[in-house]
């Protein structure tokens, strides 16, 4: 196993490139670039064209790219053209802003969806699977700033037992930071929750018809432990699967939750910059969530193996 | 019988399933008792209703989609009147089950010496290192080799024959007194189908296990069991000693089930098969189940059958003491 | 090696001829071979019914796909009527290749779920007939009669028939054809007792008014031995015995085939059943690291010296068979009373 494990970390980097050449050309393709917004309102066209040398947006795709391939590999993602603040160090500081927020939507998505699904699975065909069932059709068709909103209308704003907008961090002063979490947690992972939900519920009835469970019951075993030990360990590498895939959603709709709590995440960080036609920091917040991503799936992968005697 | 009260009595079983085609009665009026030590079989073709009536007597028929009407006693206790917390403590305490299907029927992701301490632990207070130590106590005493390293292993690396020893060794570690094994070596190569056989018959006697044998094989049924009971449709229709039933069956099933076998003397002839299949669940006839594909129906036959008591054995035939029926050997002089 | 026909085998030039077959596969994740047959040399004679029986590990099942060039043949020679069959290409293989067809265990998985029993049968009779549009129903219907069907079944799809029905739409299927050989790969063991009957019967009847050669696989001595009229038995691989029905059952000469036959249950009274000799211990090696010499000696009850280092080959037996075992001579094995 070791040797397919190094050559899978070795083959993560051309992945991490590839991604990254892709992003270069999805950014440039976009039309304008920051030299118009540069030169401000009443530019001339020398003017912008003046910028845009400087700037060194003239010259060709390949020769953009490979310049700001050579810097990145030296850990230099170069510098936003609006703020001067270096890309690295922005994103350096949002990044973990956001990672609070998805693995808090995680949190919530696993452990309400786990439940809902085990519920649903043991009932399957009953009144209760019917009102779960419902439940997750309606999370998984709610979009997170609706649902951001709603939420901060009711317990922020009208009950006030929790704060409607800001954030703060673990590691400043985490009884305030899990209160700032909680609405915007929820707000991102509903619908995580409801897709774990439906895909378990499958998975479990399937299992719990399965010839090695009926062995289980006959060997006397409570009913819980069939479940709760047996049935959630087979169903481990579908549920894996789709953790990883939430994984990689959160990180692009944690876009929308940020705007409607106000936190200054990387998600933020990127629109704003999109808007600003800033290349650079786009092109530097793609890769690093790009790298994240096939992090994951990296670890997911490691995962399944672990699980599964009979794939090692 | 025995003076002693049986190890298993079940008594007026019947269960219904829930299916494609709407309710319908898988099994009904089945009633057999085995005592302490015996092998007992219940023998029949696909769709007679043997395993149906095994997993009903366990009460791992689908609770939604099935009922079951009846009685099952062990120790004087009701196993059809429990309810599911108590059904688990006595599954595995006081019967236990194997099946056919080894490898499926394995958890693929434990190791399987914890599988069998998990058993242990199931039903008294043990520890885990306890339990393990019970578990390769248990692992040897039904033949693995190097019992100690092999509990580490996982289902997938045992051959058939091996995992069928460990869903053994599972199914008696807490030493109930009635095993039901599912047709536990069909799936097996013949070689190992006659140790694994031979090992059910070493235990049973070793520490007195009642075993049902479901089979399909008469053969099988023939070498183990002291007892069959032949079941057609989902009915028992002939219940005696497995060599009456071999050298003077009762029941027009049990012969022609006889006949349909290769034997010997007869080299590539054509063998005897029985026209006709078995009814459908849904459109049971009234009257004998057997009557659409036995040579010797007459009227008397459309009559509802009752399992008539002969003494030592009955049928399910209203012409039994009418009908000379050739057994396993020649056919019987007329 | 040629191998001689022996008791009641193949007179004039055989239909089927396999010579020193090797079939090999590659181990995943490693590269390791297995050698699924090893070997393997005989032959089968036009309207003989020729049994192989084995366990699993044995290659029997391999030995067909080779045959039928589902597998690939590693080394060894495959000769169909005088034809290198396994040399056959394009063309040339596309033409012969219906002279041999297959019949497997499951219809359920050989016949596609969503094709009426008329559309099953109707495609192979296109490809023999490639310029008519639409096999003639007198042909379809004439296929089914002769499995014992009607044409009450011909607009069924399969899972509107019982097991014994799948597969004698799969026997007709295969004799659309018109082969000369129907290789049977455990044709009955899915099937309940007294519906494998009838297959049984169907298949002795077929041999005897369409003159057609089967090859029987099956781990079940009982049947083999009562359709069979020459069989052959293997063990990981390679060949133990060949012998006619009844010497096979009657007077093994191989360890391995005495085992078979005490293993096998029979369906007798206990007054009837001869004691037998004690069954073999533990089980099979893999196929994949079988021992050296003589590939039974671990689970044999008269191994000696000799059969750790020499494999022993296939040779024959002055009163018919062939066996490969260093002792045949001087051992004296029991088989089954009739």
């Amino acid at each position: 196993m070791k040797r397919m494990l190094i050559g899978r970390i070795a083959a993560l980097i051309p992945t991490v490139l590839l991604a990254s050449f892709i992003a270069f050309v999805l950014v440039q393709l976009a039309p304008g670039d920051a030299s118009t917004i540069l030169a401000g309102e009443n530019a001339t066209a020398e003017r912008i064209e003046e910028i845009r040398r400087r700037l060194g947006f003239d010259r060709s795709l390949i020769e953009q790219y490979w310049t700001w391939l050579s810097h990145a590999a030296r850990g230099d993602l170069g510098a936003s053209v609006i703020s001067q603040e270096s890309i690295a160090a922005a994103i350096g500081r949002t990044l973990p802003i956001t990672l609070h927020l998805v693995v808090g939507a995680l949190m919530v998505a696993v452990t309400l969806g786990v439940i809902a699904g085990v519920a649903s699975a043991r009932r399957a065909d009953t009144a209760i699977d019917a009102v779960i069932a419902s439940f997750s059709s309606a999370g998984a068709a709610m979009p997170s700033f609706w649902l951001g909103l709603v939420l901060v209308s009711i317990f922020a704003l009208r009950l006030d037992w929790l704060p409607a907008t800001g954030f703060v961090s673990l590691a400043a002063d985490p009884a305030s930071a899990l209160r700032h979490l909680v609405l915007p947690s929820i707000a991102l992972g509903a619908v995580g929750a409801a897709e774990i939900a439906r895909q378990l519920r499958g998975v479990l009835i399937e299992i719990l018809a399965s010839d090695h469970v009926r062995t289980l019951r006959a060997k006397g075993l409570a009913e819980r432990r069939v479940v709760w030990v047996h049935a959630l360990r087979g169903a481990a590498v579908p549920l894996l699967t789709i953790i990883g895939l939430q994984v990689s959603r959160l990180l692009g709709a944690t876009v929308v939750v940020e705007a409607v709590f106000g936190i200054q995440g990387v998600g933020t960080l990127v629109v704003d910059a999109a808007n600003n036609r800033d290349y650079y920091v786009v092109q530097g917040v793609v890769v690093v969530m790009a790298a994240i991503v096939i992090l994951i799936n990296f670890a997911v992968d490691v995962c399944y193996r672990i699980s599964d005697p009979r794939i090692r | 019988m025995t003076a002693k009260s049986p190890a298993l009595d079940v008594r007026g079983l019947e269960v219904g399933l829930l299916t494609a085609d709407g309710r319908v009665q898988a099994v009904r009026e089945v009633s057999f008792s085995i005592g302490r030590g015996e092998i007992v079989g219940l023998v029949g073709e696909s769709g007679s209703g043997k395993s149906v009536t095994a997993l009903a007597i366990m009460g791992l028929l689908p609770r939604a989609s099935s009922y079951v009407r009846g009685s099952a006693v062990i120790a004087g206790v009701d196993l059809l009147a429990l309810s599911p917390r108590q059904l688990a403590r006595v599954r595995g305490r006081d019967v236990g089950m194997i099946f056919q299907e080894p490898m499926s029927a394995l958890d693929p992701l434990f190791r399987i010496g914890d599988q069998i301490a998990e058993t242990v632990r199931a039903h008294e207070r043990a520890s885990w290192r306890a339990a393990a130590a019970r578990a390769v106590e248990i692992l040897g005493e039904v033949g693995i080799p190097d019992a100690a390293t092999r509990a580490r292993a996982y289902p997938h690396q045992l051959s058939g024959g091996m995992r069928q020893r460990v869903m053994i060794a599972m199914a008696l570690v807490s030493a109930p007194a009635v095993l039901i094994a599912d047709e536990p070596t069909t799936a097996l190569d013949v070689t190992v189908q006659a140790q694994i056989l031979g090992l059910l018959r070493r235990l049973s006697s070793d520490h007195g296990t009642a075993i049902v044998l479901i089979t399909h094989d008469l053969g099988v049924a023939a070498e183990n069991c002291a007892r069959i009971h032949t079941m057609y449709a989902g009915e028992i229709v002939e219940t005696c000693c497995v060599d009456d039933a071999l050298l003077a069956p009762k029941h027009p099933y049990t012969s022609a089930l006889i006949q349909c076998i290769p034997r010997a003397g007869q080299r590539r002839r054509p063998l005897s098969s029985i026209p006709g299949r078995a009814p459908p669940l849904a459109a049971m006839p009234s009257g004998c189940r057997f009557r659409p594909r036995c040579v010797h129906a007459s009227d008397a036959c459309k009559a509802p059958q009752p399992l008539l008591d002969l003494g030592d054995r009955a049928v399910r035939c209203v012409r039994y003491d009418e009908i000379a029926l050739p057994g396993a050997v020649g056919s019987v002089a007329p | 090696m040629r191998v001689a026909a022996c008791d009641g085998g193949a007179r004039a030039e055989p239909l089927l001829s396999i010579d020193r077959l090797d079939v090999q596969f590659r181990l995943p994740g490693g590269g390791a071979t297995l050698k699924a047959v090893d070997g393997v040399s005989f032959e089968i004679g036009r309207r003989e019914i020729f049994g192989l029986i084995g366990e699993s590990g044995s290659g029997k099942s391999s030995v067909a796909r080779a045959i039928m060039r589902l597998a690939p043949i590693a080394s060894g020679s495959v000769t169909l009527a005088g034809i290198r069959f396994d040399q056959l290409q394009g063309r040339d293989l596309r033409r012969h290749r219906r002279r041999v067809q297959m019949v497997f265990q499951d219809a359920t998985d050989s016949l596609d779920p969503r094709m009426t029993i008329r559309q099953a049968l109707a495609e192979p009779l296109r490809m023999r007939d490639a310029s008519a549009r639409d096999a003639p129903e007198n042909i379809v219907a004439d296929l089914l009669h002769r499995v014992g069907l009607d044409e009450s079944h011909l607009d069924r799809k399969p899972r509107g028939l019982s097991g014994g029905q799948r597969q004698r739409v799969a026997i007709a299927r295969a004799l659309a054809l018109e082969p000369e050989l129907l290789v049977c790969d455990e044709a009955v063991s899915a099937l309940d007792v007294s519906v494998q009957a009838g297959i049984i019967n169907l298949l002795l009847s077929l041999q005897q008014e369409l003159g057609i050669a089967v090859l029987f696989i099956s781990h079940d001595l009982g049947v083999v031995a009562h359709l069979a009229e020459r069989i052959g038995v293997m063990y990981l691989g390679r060949l133990a015995e060949v012998a006619t029905a009844e010497s096979l059952t009657a007077r093994p000469r191989h360890p391995y085939t005495e085992a078979l036959l005490a293993a096998e249950p029979e369906p007798k009274p206990s007054s009837l059943r001869a004691p037998r000799p004690p069954l073999i211990i533990g089980d099979a090696p893999s196929a994949a690291n079988p021992p050296s010499g003589c590939r039974f000696r671990t689970r044999c009850r008269y191994a000696r010296e000799l059969c750790a280092s020499e494999p022993p080959r296939l040779r024959p037996l002055p009163d018919g068979g062939l066996v490969a075992c260093h002792f045949a001579e001087e051992l004296v094995l029991e088989g089954r009373r009739a």
